[in-house]
């Protein structure tokens, strides 16, 4: 595993160094290790660049503030996120970096591969929703929620049962209405690590300060293709009908999955709102759409089950059954 | 001169029933519904800071957080048209270096509701499903906070409480601008208590529009409306979240042992609160 690096460190050693990385779809190359699996020498040119760079400590001019730290305008997004670094995303294309003096290189990750990534693929123009993108035959559910509601717990007990995971966190929908995969990890609580009783030999601290723990996925539980939408679960918390599935129709099923949009309080700044909501409205046409619910209870062992369980069988009542079956089978 | 208010209360201490008030009397045609009190987001509400930050606050530890509390009440009171009411449960704390979690200069000030501990801890013991006796201890600890799991995500933040007696403390010196209200004095001066409350918060306060917020959250329809359709609040383990009638007070619920722990626990301030007298004895309020 490599080490954890503080930002002096990253900048000698790896000025001059260049990794590369494919995932949403683009070819990547960057000057800081994002400890991701890296990709081959690159036969095309790069889609986006990750580098060091100086940037304004007070902000850009001619924007609007996004928050007290963020500050955005058509094109470009900056951010600063104390004792870590500053942030500048520009064009879909290009990510510069200047990490604080004793930032470390995961807290740097965390912030550099979620938000400000999120950022880039507004600007390019993509549909990112917060969920976990799940392989289902040839197509990929997305199980959507808000923060910590248990979809990367779903997504493990699906892993369990030999389903592959195209993304964990973040899902991107391209304009073709491709899901394209993402990170080839699943990052998860000790919580539920506890409680799916899931081997510590793999894991490794999404940061010190923190008990969530990432594990890479293996080829048989990581999808590295695009694959199609079929249909979209919103996963939340409600005492009132913990254990429900409900689909929705027409508007309230657009409006819920567009507010799983991740960091959507940058479109705005971006200028990519209007875009945004036609997006949503071309790639959401005819998908399917349920509110699941789970209780505001801690999740026990047999609730990511349960869900699971709910989730299978309203495929399987949208003609999947097959599918379903046979990456059940394989797994047994 | 927007901005915005906090509603502070250590738990059980009728911070729903004033939210209720302030929804209804801000929505005079509209009907009160508890499941639907949109006053403003909890001081502790992730979702509310971050959007003060603009970025995610999900992967760090609970100082951390505490560090950008500060900076993110200080943008959001700025962004504010009119008023906001946010409640709060967390204790007025402090980091490490002295500056306050929640700013002066990021408030118009604060409600802070007081009732008598010795309700409190029959209400908190429902509330969280557990015994008088674990809930007397965890009034006396001031290490007590909510969402203080590093296991699991919690979708608030840590809200450090300190003890019951602290808590109380803890506020009363903040240097904002303050008024104290006693649950008491709101259930038996209603309309008075609440008419004050009302000018107090910059809240239309003429005797009718208090009287007729005051009816639509009667603690008999917030129950009935409980009842009929649930209170996403009311957490799992208790036994209803409007709990005054099923409870009894803590003069038949409470032992002389718990009352006397509870006593020994706060006496100042329950003196201070005309909730005990000078000798320590509780006053029957």
């Amino acid at each position: 595993m490599e080490p954890i690096l503080t930002a002096k460190v990253m900048h000698k050693k790896d000025t001059q160094s260049l990794y590369r990385y494919r995932f949403f779809g683009l070819n990547v190359q960057s000057g800081i290790p994002l400890l991701l699996p890296t990709a081959d020498p690159v036969q095309s040119s790069a889609d986006v660049v990750i580098q060091y760079g100086e940037i304004p400590k007070d902000g850009i001019a001619e924007s609007q503030e996004i928050g007290g730290f963020c500050q955005a305008r058509p094109g470009t997004l900056w951010l600063h996120v104390p004792d870590v670094a500053w942030f500048l995303v520009s064009d879909g294309r290009q990510i510069d970096v200047m990490p604080e003096p004793e930032c470390d290189q995961q807290t740097l990750l965390v912030y550099l591969l979620d938000s400000v990534m999120s950022a880039l693929l507004h600007q390019r123009g993509l549909l990112v929703l917060r969920g976990s993108a799940i392989r289902v035959g040839q197509r990929a559910i997305v199980i959507c929620g808000a923060s910590g509601v248990g979809k990367s717990t779903v997504g493990a007990v699906l892993i369990e049962q030999g389903f592959q995971l195209l993304s964990d966190n973040l899902c991107v929908i391209d304009q073709d209405g491709q899901i394209q995969p993402g990170y080839p990890e699943i990052k998860l609580w000790q919580d539920t690590i506890e409680a799916l009783n899931i081997s510590r030999t793999r894991l490794t601290p999404v940061r010190k300060q923190i008990k969530k723990y990432a594990r890479p996925l293996q080829t048989e539980e990581f999808h590295d293709k695009p694959l199609p939408l079929v249909a979209v679960y919103i996963l939340s918390t409600d005492n009132l009908h913990a254990g429900q599935l409900h689909p929705l129709k027409g508007m309230k099923a657009y409006l819920p999955v567009k507010n799983q949009t991740y960091q959507s309080r940058y479109l705005i700044g971006l200028g990519m709102a209007a875009h945004h909501l036609q997006l949503c409205g071309r790639l959401l046409k005819g998908i399917p759409v349920a509110q699941l619910y789970r209780s505001l209870a801690r999740m026990q062992t047999d609730s990511p089950t349960a869900l699971v369980n709910a989730i299978l069988a309203d495929l399987a009542a949208k003609g999947l059954h097959a599918d379903i079956k046979s990456i059940q089978t394989r797994n047994v | 001169m927007n901005g915005i208010y906090w509603l502070a209360s250590y738990p059980k201490s009728g911070n729903t029933w004033t939210r209720s008030f302030i929804y209804a009397i801000l929505n005079p045609d509209k009907e009160l519904d508890i499941n639907e009190l949109a006053t403003g987001a909890i001081a502790s509400s992730r979702q509310w800071i971050e959007s003060g930050l603009g970025f995610e606050i999900n992967q760090l530890d609970h100082d951390e957080v505490d560090r950008l509390r500060p900076p993110a009440y200080r943008w959001l009171s700025r962004q504010v048209e009119g008023y906001g009411y946010h409640k709060i449960h967390d204790a007025y704390t402090y980091l490490p270096d002295g500056t306050p979690l929640f700013p002066k200069e990021a408030a118009l000030g604060a409600l802070y509701i007081i009732r008598n501990p010795l309700d409190v801890a029959l209400s908190y013991a429902n509330h969280n499903g557990q015994s008088v006796d674990q809930t007397i201890r965890q009034m006396r600890d001031p290490d007590h906070a909510f969402c203080g799991s590093d296991k699991r995500f919690v979708n608030q933040i840590r809200q450090r409480m300190l003890s019951w007696s602290e808590h109380v403390n803890s506020w009363l010196p903040s240097g904002l601008n303050l008024f104290t209200v006693r649950y008491e004095d709101m259930t038996g001066s209603t309309e008075a208590t609440f008419k004050k409350i009302a000018e107090f918060l910059q809240l239309p306060s003429d005797e009718h529009s208090v009287a007729t917020a005051l009816e639509k959250c009667s603690f008999d329809r917030l129950k009935a409306q409980e009842k009929e359709k649930g209170f996403r609040e009311k957490p799992i383990a208790a036994a209803g979240f409007f709990d005054n009638d099923i409870l009894g007070d803590w003069k038949t619920a409470l032992t002389k042992r718990q009352v006397t722990t509870i006593l020994h626990d706060h006496r100042e301030v329950m003196q201070a609160f005309g909730y005990a007298d000078v000798n320590g004895n509780p006053i029957e309020t």
